[in-house]
């Protein structure tokens, strides 16, 4: 694994158990994150984006479903640590921002003991050192130190989130993932928020996986973004090559957010269709039917996740990426 | 300049609510002074923050919500305090509301056809169950499901998010209502399928010359659906002008900061004031204490309306100061 690479996932699958037998909701999910760097998933809600945030730390439980490939968090496969040696990891090198972190909050407990419940668990007995800490990680986080003597309650949603990313950050980790941490808020809070993660992350240099269906929100404080849809990676690059995606879908999404400020806005074409059933889904590229490019191969071959080549390390899943006019997404139809 | 006559007008409608604990009385202004109006094929957007006021708003319009003051011009006639019988029967077919949450918003055991027959026949619109079901087809269809014949005996727990909300859009359509009331309808939809809900809204205003009143807290989405935008802030509204217009030249401080917070880098280095509330002030301007610009006059008097430009005006002191 080259050196930089704090997080390798290859060839990841996720089952969820129904009454009809399992279904495939993630399959050969491969990408890579480097040091310090945030790396933002997108796709709709079924796109298997969360279930791609709970394989990585492991939070699919085995009475719900099963999961296979490797998750390389530097030199340790997650995917195979038994439940002793992933306790020694989570929180420490790898924590999560649940999507719903503002109700994960215990509602009978103030800030102080839920952090020191963390703390004690992992080992650290010293109080007067622990509220120290505490005060240091609430400060952090732009809130005043009296936040810690609060209920859950008593906090408006953004302060919630901003105490979720403060313990997420309790041991240093190297690599903090996010699932949707601002979709509840206003987006005011959402832009403090998010700005607040990214000077931590400047400050601290830990890694971000970060999880939204807001494609224009990742463009706008990512350094890489990927794409997902029908429980597969579509597209990876940096956000200045999405300038110009390759794959129809995210032509499709990113034309899909109306422009903001020109006089006079034009008529758009929506993305036809729904999302797959991820119970039933169409056969070859999941996106087939849903496409303006589809062409007869794309609903019977699977596409690969191929590289594009050139000088970063943008892949596409589409077979005739190549073939497809490259337009700009802002042009209009 | 001669306008037709405008189909709702509100004119300075407050609500309060009222929170009583043991000995003391809270109150809280939903809505302060609020002027409103909405002319036939018109699209008005609202846009705010959860807490601004604007499905107290749209409530009102669609006569879920008295005013606590204030006046509601419905087609030239003042509407009592109180509607009932015959007139709010009418009023409920004329005037309309689609709902966010299309998860909510069907009742889990009734079929769609049950959902979309049941206006038909309260309003008289269709004289039979027959005609009820023919026109819930025609309705179906009107809204893109088709072929509607495989839609009418579904279940809503059959259909996806954007099916559901379709059959909301269908079903305020059954009584041929002259103004829409569409509070946030895509904002629990995925972005694939939020055009689409969007294009469907402008079709059917185009097709029925329909009214509506779109309330949400997506700018860009105001910015695509509506001819002005309204925008509101703790009950007031701030800003109000032609939504190119005014997007194009955000005047009121707060509007300017959300263009910012929706379109600038973010970049993790500046300062947006406190989101940290404090309740807004009884007499003052309701964004005095975020405000960025905020004088004396700002916290003890409400601000007037000043003029921009043409079609676009703002509620700030800073405008009416230096005019």
């Amino acid at each position: 694994m080259a050196e930089n690479t704090i997080l390798r996932v290859d060839s990841l699958w996720v089952d969820y158990y129904t009454r009809s037998g399992p279904i495939r909701v993630v399959q050969d999910v491969s990408f890579e994150i480097r040091r310090g760097e945030i790396l933002g998933l997108a796709g709709e809600s079924g796109s298997g984006k969360s279930t791609v945030a709970q394989a990585v730390t492991r939070l699919i439980r085995p009475t719900v479903g099963r999961m296979g490939g490797d998750v390389w968090l530097q030199d340790e496969n997650i995917a195979q640590l038994d439940r002793k040696a992933l306790r020694h990891i989570k929180w420490k090198k790898v924590s999560i921002v649940a999507q719903s972190a503002m109700n994960s909050l215990n509602p009978v407990l103030r800030i102080r003991s839920q952090f020191d419940d963390i703390l004690q668990s992992h080992g650290q007995r010293n109080r007067q050192k622990n509220f120290a800490r505490m005060r240091e990680l609430i400060e952090m986080v732009s809130l005043s130190a009296e936040v810690l003597d609060a209920f859950p309650h008593q906090l408006s949603g953004g302060m919630k989130q901003r105490v979720a990313i403060a313990m997420a950050l309790l041991f240093h980790p190297d690599l903090v993932i996010m699932d949707e941490p601002t979709t509840a808020l206003d987006v005011i809070v959402e832009r403090e928020i998010v700005s607040e993660i990214k000077r931590l992350q400047r400050e601290f240099g830990f890694s971000v996986l970060f999880i939204s269906h807001d494609l224009d929100l990742l463009l706008r404080m990512a350094d890489r973004v990927a794409i997902m849809y029908g429980g597969y990676l579509m597209e990876i690059g940096s956000v200045q090559e999405f300038t110009h995606p390759l794959h129809p879908y995210s032509r499709a999404l990113l034309h899909s957010f109306p422009a903001i400020g020109a006089v006079g806005a034009e008529r758009r074409r929506g993305i036809p269709g729904y999302p797959p059933d991820p119970a039933n889904p169409p056969g070859g590229c999941r996106f087939h039917p849903r496409c303006p490019h589809s062409s007869e191969r794309c609903g019977s071959d699977l596409p690969l996740w191929e590289a594009v080549g050139g000088k970063g390390d943008q892949r596409v899943r589409c077979i005739r990426w190549r073939e497809i006019p490259n337009e700009s997404h802002t042009g209009s139809d | 300049m001669n306008r037709t006559q405008a189909l709702i007008e509100l004119q300075n409608v407050s609500k309060r609510y009222r929170r009583r604990t043991a000995g003391s009385t809270r109150d809280t202004y939903a809505m302060r002074s609020v002027n409103l109006a909405i002319r036939p094929g018109e699209v008005v957007a609202l846009v705010g923050e959860s807490g601004s006021g604007k499905s107290t708003t749209g409530a009102i319009i669609a006569g879920l919500e008295k005013p606590t003051s204030g006046t509601v011009v419905f087609a030239g006639d003042t509407l009592p305090s109180r509607l009932s019988g015959d007139q709010l029967k009418d009023y409920r077919r004329r005037v309309q509301i689609i709902f966010q949450d299309p998860f909510s918003s069907l009742n889990p055991v009734h079929t769609i056809g049950y959902h979309l027959m049941r206006p038909l026949l309260i309003h008289k619109v269709a004289a039979s169950r027959a005609m009820a079901l023919q026109a819930a087809e025609g309705l179906l269809e009107a809204v893109g499901l088709q072929p509607a014949a495989n839609y009418l005996h579904k279940m809503p727990h059959q259909l996806s998010g954007g099916q559901r909300q379709r059959v909301g859009i269908a079903r305020v359509l059954a009584t041929n209502p002259e103004l829409l009331v569409a509070d946030e309808p895509t904002s629990m939809l995925d972005v694939s399928l939020r055009l689409d809900i969007m294009n469907l809204l402008l079709d059917l205003r185009d097709k029925r010359q329909l009214g509506m009143l779109y309330i949400t807290h997506d700018l860009s989405g105001a910015h695509y659906m509506a001819d002005r935008i309204m925008v509101m802030y703790r009950g007031m509204i701030v800003e109000e002008g032609l939504s190119g217009v005014l997007l194009s030249a955000p005047s009121h401080p707060y509007t300017q900061i959300l263009m910012n917070a929706l379109t600038r880098d973010i970049t993790g280095m500046e300062d947006i004031p406190s989101p940290v509330d404090t309740q807004s002030a009884e007499q003052g301007c309701s964004f005095a204490n975020r405000c960025p610009h905020r004088m004396a006059v700002c916290v003890s008097e409400l601000p007037d309306w000043a003029t921009v430009e043409e079609g676009h005006r703002v509620n700030c002191h800073l405008y009416s100061c230096s005019s």
